[in-house]
Order: C-alpha cells, then sequence, then structure tokens
C-alpha cells in the first residue's frame, strides 16, 4: 500500500478509522465515574444500603453455621439416645420373680375367710405378714438392693 | 442462636437422661415400699392404725414406675398387696365402702391366678357381706376359693404330697 502523509484520507480510510476508534473505545473504556461534586450525595445515600447488605450476608452466614452446629448437636444427642435405649434392652432383663410358694397355713386361713369367716381376716392377716416379708426379702434380693 | 442450640441439647441430654433413669427407680420404689409396709406393721402393733395407713397410702399414691416388662409382676403384687391391706383396714373401721374401692382398685390392676388377686377377692367379699350384698359377695368367695384350691393343689405337688 502506498501511503502519502499528506493525502487527505479517503472516506474507506476515514470509516475503518472510526470503526476501530469505536472498538477500542468500547474494550477499554474506564468505567463511568461521577462528577465529584455528586459523588459525596450518591455515597451518603448508597453506603447505609451497603452496610445493610453486608449485615444482612453476615447474619446470613453465621446463621447457616448456627444450623449447622445445632443439626450436630441433635444427632449427637439423637445418637445418644438411641445408644443408650440399645444398652439398655441389650442388657440383662430383671428376672421375673416367682413369689414363694404360700404356706398351707396361709392358704388354709384364706379358704376359711373365703368361706365366709370374715372374723378370720385377722388371722388372714397375721399369716400374710410373715408371707410378706419373706417376698419383700426375695425382690429386693433378686435386684440387688439387700434387706430393708 | 447459640443459646437455642445449648437448649435443645440440654434437652435431648436431659431426656436421655430421663430414659436411663428408669430401672433405678423401679428398684427404688419397691426399697420404698417394702419400708412402708414394714413400718405400717409397726405401727399396727403400736395401735397406731392411722399412721400404718398413711405408709400404705404413700406405697399406692407413689409412682410405681413401669420400667422393664419383666419387673412389672412384682410391681403388681406388691401395690395389689397394698391395696389389699388397705381394704382390710376399712373393714376394721367398718368402712366398707372403702373397703371396697380399695380391693376394686387392686383387681384393676389385673394378675392372674395368685395369692394376692385371691386375698382383694376375699376382702371385696368380706365388704359385700358387709353391706349385705350376699350374691356379689358369693361370687367374689367363689372366685377365690377356686384361685386357693389351685394355690393348694401346687404346693401339695411341690411338697411331694400328690401327683
Amino acid at each position: 500500500m502506498n501511503h502519502d502523509d499528506d493525502a487527505p484520507a479517503s472516506q474507506d480510510e476515514l470509516r475503518e478509522a472510526a470503526e476501530l476508534a469505536a472498538s477500542l473505545d468500547g474494550r477499554t473504556r474506564a468505567p463511568e465515574s461521577l462528577p465529584p461534586a455528586l459523588e459525596a450525595a450518591v455515597m451518603a445515600k448508597v453506603a447505609p444500603l451497603l452496610d445493610a447488605r453486608r449485615d444482612d450476608d453476615r447474619r446470613r452466614r453465621r446463621r447457616r453455621v448456627a444450623l449447622a452446629s445445632m443439626g450436630g448437636l441433635a444427632a449427637a444427642a439423637a445418637f445418644a439416645l438411641v445408644l443408650s435405649s440399645t444398652l439398655r434392652l441389650s442388657a440383662p432383663r430383671v428376672a421375673v420373680t416367682t413369689p414363694p410358694a404360700p404356706p398351707a397355713d396361709l392358704l388354709a386361713v384364706q379358704a376359711r375367710v373365703a368361706r365366709g369367716g370374715g372374723a378370720a381376716i385377722a388371722a388372714l392377716d397375721v399369716e400374710m405378714r410373715s408371707y410378706r416379708r419373706h417376698y419383700h426379702d426375695q425382690l429386693l434380693r433378686r435386684r440387688g438392693g439387700g434387706a430393708p | 442462636m447459640k443459646r437455642a442450640a445449648s437448649a435443645a441439647l440440654v434437652a435431648l441430654l436431659a431426656l436421655a437422661g430421663c430414659s436411663q433413669r428408669g430401672s433405678a427407680d423401679g428398684s427404688d420404689w419397691l426399697a420404698e415400699a417394702t419400708r412402708r409396709h414394714a413400718l405400717a406393721d409397726e405401727l399396727l402393733d403400736r395401735g397406731d392404725e392411722p399412721g400404718a395407713r398413711a405408709q400404705l397410702v404413700a406405697v399406692v399414691d407413689g409412682r410405681a414406675p413401669r420400667g422393664q416388662l419383666d419387673a412389672d409382676d412384682d410391681r403388681r403384687r406388691v401395690l395389689q398387696d397394698t391395696y389389699y391391706r388397705l381394704a382390710g383396714l376399712d373393714l376394721r373401721g367398718q368402712d366398707a365402702s372403702g373397703a371396697l374401692l380399695h380391693a376394686g382398685r387392686g383387681l384393676t390392676l389385673g394378675g392372674g391366678q395368685d395369692l394376692f388377686v385371691a386375698n382383694l377377692l376375699v376382702v371385696r367379699g368380706a365388704a359385700h357381706e358387709a353391706r349385705g350384698e350376699a350374691p356379689a359377695a358369693a361370687a367374689d368367695f367363689h372366685a377365690a376359693l377356686l384361685i386357693n384350691e389351685q394355690l393348694l393343689a401346687a404346693s401339695l405337688r411341690d411338697a411331694g404330697g400328690a401327683p
């Protein structure tokens, strides 16, 4: 291409230069900035909103952390609960305490009352006392509580 | 938020603690019940019937825990025996209605054909008798006798006195 610097630019050259300038302008344009006179007023309006948004973000982050830790704690407690009931279920059960066989005297007195001898209730009480003591001792021994 | 999490944790741990404590309370209740029965005997020997009654009422009013299934029969027997004693005291005090009430409460606890149920039937029959309710008394005495015969037969069998 033969260029003559002093020669006026052709229409095509002018169009190309304009397109190039426009494209360069679009790519490298600096961010629009506020006129210094307005900057303070705009900042005064925008700053509280920005602060609120920052607070919201911080609160949301804290809530997420708290929820996660609460979930963890609840899971741990539920695990402890399940574990404790599992251990309790697998622990040997207290054996059924078969009460001592009632002695014949006791049964005889009971039969006497049942045949309409209401007066024999006092005798039944006496028989029951010693039977009861025997039964309670047995209960406490089986449960490891010892005699009262 | 952290406070809420701590409260939730404490509540759950307390719940776990309570569920763990059932068996311990069962033994405690039983020990307490037997102690009160022994004390009631002493008080009756000294002629302090109201004092004895108070001890027995404390047994039935106490929270008898339903901890372990196997232990429930023991709990039932001890409670039924206590109701039997209370009904007996009512009868001694000419309070047939009170005796009916206590014997009835004991019988609602269920149970099979054992000495404690037979005692409750006997004392309820006596209460009916005292109120002039002959058919009800006969029914209770009959039911008691049926149990009594079974117990006697078992006792003789165990002693080798019967086939």
